[in-house]
This record gives C-alpha cells, sequence and structure tokens, in this order.
C-alpha cells in the first residue's frame, strides 16, 4: 500500500470531516455505524492520550499502558506491559523499538505496512457492509467515559463478530470484543483508565526500561522483500478476502525465506506462510486454534503452507485449499 | 534391562527423577525410538486413566511426542544461560517480529523454580514431558474439529503468528492491537 496523493486528499478530507470539533457535537448522534468506525480509525492515531487497559486472551489477562503522542506530524506511541513480563514496544512513524528485558535485549525496526492510517478507508469501509452488518448498540460508559457501541456482526460463516465501545467525542476505541462462531468472546480489551492531553511531555514516551542495562541494536543485513510474483497463487477464496500483501521474510532458524500471503476482507486479516518442508521434520497438517487465532497447515509440493488469522477454522482452511504452485 | 527401561520411564513420566539419573534417561529416551514409542504410550496410559483423553488424539499420539521431543533438543543441555544468548543473538538480526517470538519460545521454556530441588533438573523433566502432555489434555477439553495446539507446535507457529500480527490491518485497532497481541504473547503457564 503506497500512499497517494489522491489518497492523502482522501484521508485529509477525511480527517477534516470527521475531527471537526463542537460544531460536530450535535451531529454525533447522527453518525452511521460507519462513520463510528471512521472515526475510530483515526482517533487512535491523530489523538495524545494515556491510558490503562486490560487485555484478555485465550485465558490469560493482561494489563498494560499505552501511551500514543502526536506532534508536528509525528507519531509517538508506547506500550507498555504492567503485568507479566516487563515487555515494552516503543513506535516512532514507522520505527518501531522492542524492548525485551527478558534478556537485556533492544531490537529496532522498520515496521511493515499497516501500522499507518489505510487511508482508503471510506471505500473499505463501504465494502465492509456486503459482508457485515453494522448496528448502533446504544450509549454506554467505559473507563469513566461515555461510550458509543457498536456491534459488527458477519453475515456468513467465514469471518468473527465484534463489539466495538468508542469514545463518545473523541471516537477513540475504549473496549473491543472479539467473538467466535459460537459467540464467545475469544479476545477483548478495555481501558480502565484514560486521559486525553493537548499535549504528552516528551518524557512521557521515552522508554522506562532505558537506565537498565540493555543493548541497543538495530537491525541491519537480510531484508523483508516485497514481492510481486511469488511461485504460488490462490483459487478461489472466501467472498471478499483480497490479496493486500505479499512478501518474503526471513524468519529465525529458518534458512529458507518464507512466503507471506496476507489477505484481508478489510476488517479480518489471514495470513497464508509457504515454506519449503525440512528433511526429517514431519509435517505438521490439519487445524489448531491459538486463542482468537486460528491455524490450518497442510502439505504440498514439498512445502507447509499454513494459514492463519483471527477467523473461523473454515476460513482458514479455504484459504489452504485454494493455495497452488503457479503454472 | 527390559525391567530396568520401564522402571526408568515410569519414573520419567511420574517425574521422579533426578541429576545424572535424569540426564541419562533423557538422552537415552532422545537416541531410542522404541523407548519414544513407549514413552508415548505411558503418557497415553496414564492420561486414558485420567480421563484425560478425546478420541480422536490418541491415534496420533506418538509421532506429536516424537515431534514435540525433535523440536526441543536444547532441553538436553539444561544451561539456561548458555541459551539465553544464542537465542537473542537469532533473534536481534532479523525482524522484529521474528524476534519477540524467540522471546516468547523462551518464555515458554523458563524453568518453572522448584522449592528445594535442583532448580534444573526438575524443570527439565517438567518441560519434556509437558508438550505431549498439554496436547492430549487441551484438546480434549477443544472443540472436536480443532485442537488447541501443545507448546511444541504453538513454538513453531510462533513466528508465523508474529508476522502475521506485524502486517494485518484490522482496521480500527490498528496502531494498538497488533502490538497488544505481540507484547501479551504465550509465556510460561
Amino acid at each position: 500500500m503506497k500512499y497517494s496523493p489522491i489518497r492523502s486528499f482522501l484521508g485529509g478530507a477525511l480527517l477534516a470531516a470527521l475531527l471537526l470539533p463542537e460544531a460536530m457535537a450535535d451531529d454525533i448522534s447522527s453518525l452511521t455505524p460507519l462513520q463510528w468506525l471512521g472515526r475510530m480509525s483515526q482517533a487512535a492515531h491523530e489523538l495524545n492520550y494515556d491510558g490503562i487497559f486490560v487485555y484478555s486472551h485465550d485465558g490469560h489477562m493482561q494489563t498494560m499502558r499505552i501511551v500514543h503522542g502526536r506532534s508536528d506530524g509525528n507519531e509517538r506511541e508506547r506500550l507498555l506491559a504492567l503485568s507479566g513480563p516487563s515487555r515494552e514496544v516503543i513506535r516512532d512513524n514507522d520505527n518501531v523499538t522492542c524492548i525485551l528485558p527478558d534478556d537485556n535485549e533492544v531490537v529496532v525496526e522498520r515496521t511493515g505496512p499497516g501500522r499507518r492510517l489505510p487511508l482508503d478507508l471510506p471505500e473499505r469501509l463501504e465494502s465492509l457492509e456486503r459482508y457485515y452488518s453494522f448496528t448502533d448498540g446504544g450509549n454506554e460508559r467505559v473507563a469513566g467515559h461515555s461510550a458509543r457501541k457498536i456491534v459488527i456482526t458477519p453475515l456468513d460463516r467465514y469471518r468473527y463478530g465484534h463489539a466495538l465501545w468508542l469514545h463518545s467525542d473523541k471516537g477513540l476505541l475504549l473496549r473491543a470484543e472479539l467473538y467466535n462462531e459460537d459467540g464467545l468472546a475469544v479476545e477483548q480489551l478495555m481501558f480502565t483508565t484514560l486521559q486525553f492531553h493537548d499535549s504528552l511531555p516528551v518524557a512521557q514516551l521515552e522508554p522506562e526500561t532505558q537506565g537498565r542495562d540493555v543493548i541497543w541494536q538495530r537491525d541491519r543485513g537480510r531484508e523483508d522483500t516485497p514481492d510481486e510474483a511469488g511461485m504460488w497463487t490462490v483459487g478461489e477464496l472466501p467472498p471478499g478476502f483480497v490479496l493486500e500483501n505479499h512478501r518474503h521474510h526471513f524468519m529465525p532458524g529458518a534458512g529458507n525465506s518464507v512466503e507471506h500471503l496476507l489477505f484481508s476482507d478489510g476488517l479480518a486479516s489471514v495470513s497464508v506462510f509457504i515454506e519449503p518442508e525440512t528433511e526429517g521434520q514431519p509435517g505438521m497438517a490439519g487445524g489448531s486454534r491459538l486463542g482468537a487465532v486460528n491455524a490450518y497447515t497442510r502439505s504440498l509440493e514439498g512445502h507447509s503452507i499454513t494459514v492463519m488469522g483471527e477467523v473461523p477454522p473454515v476460513t482458514a482452511r479455504r484459504i489452504a485449499d485454494s493455495v497452488s504452485l503457479r503454472n | 534391562m527390559e525391567d530396568h527401561t520401564s522402571e526408568q520411564l515410569s519414573a520419567l513420566v511420574d517425574d521422579e527423577l533426578h541429576g545424572p539419573a535424569l540426564r541419562q534417561a533423557l538422552e537415552r529416551l532422545r537416541r531410542d525410538g522404541d523407548m519414544q514409542g513407549r514413552w508415548g504410550r505411558y503418557h497415553l496410559i496414564s492420561d486414558a486413566l485420567h480421563a484425560n483423553l478425546s478420541a480422536a488424539d490418541s491415534s496420533s499420539l506418538h509421532l506429536r511426542v516424537r515431534q514435540a521431543l525433535e523440536s526441543e533438543p536444547t532441553l538436553l543441555a539444561p544451561r539456561r544461560k548458555a541459551r539465553l544468548p544464542l537465542l537473542a543473538k537469532q533473534a536481534a538480526g532479523v525482524a522484529i517480529a521474528a524476534s519477540v517470538a524467540a522471546v516468547a519460545i523462551l518464555a515458554i521454556r523458563q524453568p518453572d523454580i522448584q522449592p528445594g530441588g535442583d532448580a534444573f533438573a526438575p524443570a527439565t523433566v517438567a518441560q519434556m514431558a509437558r508438550p505431549a502432555h498439554d496436547m492430549v489434555q487441551l484438546a480434549s477439553t477443544g472443540s472436536p474439529a480443532v485442537a488447541v495446539v501443545g507448546q511444541s507446535t504453538r513454538g513453531r507457529l510462533n513466528p508465523y503468528l508474529v508476522n502475521h500480527n506485524e502486517y494485518s490491518v484490522s482496521s480500527g485497532m490498528q496502531g494498538v492491537l497488533p502490538y497488544v497481541r505481540i507484547v501479551s504473547n504465550e509465556k510460561a503457564k
């Protein structure tokens, strides 16, 4: 996904339309659920905020703090695990620093695509209506803030449902739940405290772990390469899923690069990983579940194909089955 | 000899071996295909006795035990300090995603320090036994079509998972959620 002037313009126009202050206040009650989602997407990138949330998935629960600042067009964000191993992720525009004091190690890396706001958001949101229904769930309260609940229900069996609670005035996501095919929440996130600021002191966005004996390492050498024409092709996908990204990754311990295809219906994303099977490592096959994520692995032409995403098992399986070797 | 093997295996399965006896048993287990098969069956028996088994999973248990063993060779050299930098080094040169994955895997392997015992030995047994056992136990509570993965499978899927999170563009929670998923990545139970 590249920036283009038209998209930038659209993005700017959307931003202007969505963030018009007080004047908009009266109209907020008449916003459609899709317009709420547009506000949400924008708000996460544009606002200065500092909050603590609980994240629960797969039977685990964790507390994290997030500090997000935006000034002079620069975005900086700090995510800090408050429970469990002390880990910290700092994003400075496209640079991501991951601090993992488990081992006194710091790794810096440029992010992949997708960290930026998708500037074709309005079109994207419209196409979503073919696969999900969006309903207004009324007003509720989260972390002491008034919130609007938006319920997203899949129209077929290929995707999961969501409920999102958005800050009534600012649009920021305050609470989210992801529901599996049985209607059970498989992933939940909820702020318990949240403050908005006009601007944030720089210190708030500095890593807390810096004073320790950490080694700063800058990623260099082998870069992941974007790749348009891979060896593999996909046939019939579940409706609405389109190829978003296609690249080769190098992974630790793997001599060969792994081909990575990313599909999305605009809300759910599914990754396809293809790598040669190694000698003596019997191919793992079939479906598996990691919390909200379903994975399906199969073997084809001496390669192992793994599909995973926050989608029902049937979607992962269908996408895996659609992969074939390009002629 | 035969009896000795059975006894040794029994003790291993029951987490009763320590020190050199443990190392010897593990080394044998690693080399001896028959013993691995038997180790798998012992666990199967134990799980069947405890009614932890779902019918679908019993047939492939042996294979999965082997797989679990093959994918966790470092456990046979349980010097924790020695293997941390190695994995960390691997991690440092590649993508951030991959590095987090490596750490997540490390976290899984952190020995559980048990009071009063040799910190390394019991942990090793626990780690050896855990993958196969977990798979069986968790699978029986999961939905029949999809198995909840054991630690070794999870370890294998982990780099994928982190890459998936890095690149996924789920619209609204973007910016936060992919990293939340990475930071909260699986840790030792």
